[in-house]
């Protein structure tokens, strides 16, 4: 590198303002808000470009999300893009994996991949296949975008069945008496928990009613992130308690806002007829699984998949916990097992066996059989790489607490029982086994780069 | 592989190969046009120093180069730019936007952008050398109207 002596960080007797337009957005893009802010009290000239929609929040929009939605399209680009920015910047939070929470009637899976689409967020229920295979069924569950008054609009469908594909403005105007879409809410609670309820008071877009009710959407959508909305639906699901319970609650709402107080009883009083009305679709409550996949200090980490000996898929989700531990789980069907069902492995200490390992870890290695999926049309497991599956690392697990805990169990259990070994591959992925069984799952990751892998519809 | 000679501002000559030179789409279009299978072909780059045309060239070398992985560019780079001064980082966005090399551009603005992250407007000033044009009243009253963009409740 040439020997620049000169430390200053100056641009010395050249300008910002003696840049080409193009360039100066080009810097502009990549700073936060709040230093475009700082940057626009720096002069009258920077002002102005600073102002431009068109122009800089553009380019904002575009670097950050350029690649990965079609920022023109969003509101049938009707709308400003400081709005646009602003709404993804609280949106893109949804991209990754959330896991239905609290009790719920419904049996739909639970859990939801949110991805990006050409002008919204889509949210697919994901679920293992059961045709013996690594198939992931993916069925589209949720479509969040904007109107072009510059609206969040969220739509899902109940039952998985739309084919929609298109553009989220095609869907926003679209009849919605034939696809039991059901128009929604989403509110954010924090960051990591949203609730989706149903919007019965929505009117479309372009229906003649629309100027005269107005959006009551807009209210619930505007403090998005914020937290004002906890107070309604902290205890749950609000739909589900009692309806004398819910009157006191609006009532006790209605008689403390003293300014709002007209507003909230007349709410108050539309819930109340709404209530009468057609069935609503239960409110459900979504946390986001932060941790989804494997980092440098937690390889292990994520959300897996894997076929059990009765040629069933699982989904596994690998936590570490504080002290260095890691503890894995099924996510199964009901939410109440996912949070309190043992782990099927677990290990305080995670310090792998390196090579060389000794006879005994080979054989323990090498007497059992990986458990293979169907013939199917993954090309790759019918052929299986000897070289990706080649053991770069050994950790030692067990299947339960029991040994921790010899007292409770009343016995001290058979070691073998319960001890187990974590194979990784070269390629990063692992399979597990148990001493006390003959074969080996490995596990394979469900998303990649944002994207579910093997997806059936 | 074509070989080509890029002249700089201060008559410095820079032996490069086509595979190289095209990653500068100025360069790319004028040997689509003039392009020749001669060795001898000079291509004139009368606002680009030697020094600053040394640096993109050092730049287009190493992202030529299959050998390294994205994570070991990407330390380059971060390497790169942060051994330059402003001045001299100035004036690679010139050359970067003159000879239209993306990525190099998108690199340098960053780093421009980077310089003034978090910055008050005074800082942010001295750095770009934009001369404040406001008075005291003025500024304060951008301060206020600038407060749409962090308040997410006014519109």
């Amino acid at each position: 590198m040439a020997n620049l002596s000169s430390g200053f960080d100056e641009m010395g007797s050249f300008s910002f303002t003696d840049f080409p337009e193009d360039v100066q957005l080009c810097i502009l893009s990549f700073l936060s808000p709040s230093d475009v802010v700082n940057f626009s009290c720096t002069s009258k000239r920077v002002v102005s470009l600073c102002r431009n929609d068109r122009k800089l929040w553009f380019t904002m929009c575009d670097r950050r999300w350029g690649s990965k939605t079609q920022i023109k399209n969003w509101g049938k680009g009707n709308l400003t893009y400081r709005l646009l920015y602003r709404t993804l910047l609280q949106w893109e939070n949804l991209l990754g994996f959330w896991r239905r929470s609290g009790s719920s009637s419904v049996s739909s899976p639970p859990l939801v991949f949110f991805e990006w689409g050409s002008d919204f967020l889509a949210g697919f229920r994901v679920s293992p296949s059961s045709n013996g295979t690594y198939d992931v069924v993916k069925s589209p569950f949720l479509w969040l975008g904007l109107s072009s008054e510059g609206k969040a609009m969220g739509f899902i469908d109940p039952k998985g069945c739309s084919d929609f594909a298109g553009k989220f403005s095609d869907l926003g105007e679209s009849d919605f008496s034939d696809c039991d879409l059901v128009p929604i809410d989403l509110s954010f609670m924090g960051k990591n928990h949203f609730v989706i309820e149903e919007n019965q008071t929505f009117v479309y877009p372009n229906s003649p009613e629309q100027r005269k009710k107005g959006f009551r959407r807009s209210s619930s959508f505007a403090n998005l992130a914020a937290a004002t909305d906890v107070n309604e639906v902290a205890s749950g699901s609000p739909g589900s308690l009692p309806d004398q319970l819910m009157s006191e609650i609006y009532q006790h709402f209605a008689n403390r806002t003293s300014p709002g107080g007209d507003r909230a009883s007349r709410r108050q009083r539309r819930r109340e007829r709404e209530r009468l009305g057609k069935k609503k679709w239960e409110p459900e409550h979504f946390v986001k699984i932060v941790n989804c996949s494997p980092t440098p200090f937690r390889p292990l980490q994520g959300l897996w998949k894997g076929i059990s000996d009765d040629m069933s898929m699982d989904f596994y989700l690998v936590v570490y916990d504080d002290i260095g531990g890691i503890s894995c789980r099924r996510v199964r069907d009901s939410s109440e097992r996912f949070s309190s069902n043992a782990p099927v492995f677990w290990t305080s200490n995670t310090t792998f066996l390196e090579t060389p390992f000794s006879l005994e870890e080979e054989l323990l290695y090498d007497c059992r059989i990986h458990v293979r999926p169907l013939p199917a049309n993954d090309i790759e497991e019918l052929v299986p790489s000897v070289e990706n599956k080649k053991i770069s690392r050994i950790l030692c697990v067990n299947s339960s607490y029991d040994l921790v805990l010899p007292d409770l169990a009343g016995s001290i259990p058979n070691p073998r029982n319960v001890e187990g070994r974590i194979w990784q591959y070269n390629n990063g992925t692992f399979g597990f086994g148990f001493l006390r069984d003959n074969f080996i799952i490995d596990l394979k990751h469900i998303a990649r780069n944002g994207l579910i892998l093997d997806t059936v519809e | 592989m074509r070989t080509f000679q890029l002249k700089s501002s201060d008559n410095k000559i820079f032996k490069v190969s086509e595979e190289i030179a095209i990653q500068s789409a100025v360069i790319k279009n004028f040997l689509e046009d003039f392009g020749s299978d001669s060795d001898e072909i000079v291509i004139p780059l009368p606002n680009v120093r030697g020094r600053i045309l040394e640096m993109m060239i050092e730049w287009m070398v190493k992202h030529v180069d299959e050998e390294l992985t994205k994570e070991e560019v990407e330390d380059w780079e971060n390497k790169f730019m942060n051994d330059l001064n402003m001045e001299v980082t100035t004036e690679l966005v010139m050359a970067a936007n003159y000879l239209e090399v993306i990525g190099l551009l998108h690199r340098t603005c960053q780093s421009i952008a980077d310089h003034i992250s978090g910055k008050s407007p005074e800082e942010i000033r001295r750095i770009l050398n934009i001369t404040s044009d406001f008075t005291p009243e003025e500024e304060a009253e951008i301060r206020r109207q600038n407060g749409w963009v962090l308040n997410p409740s006014t519109n």
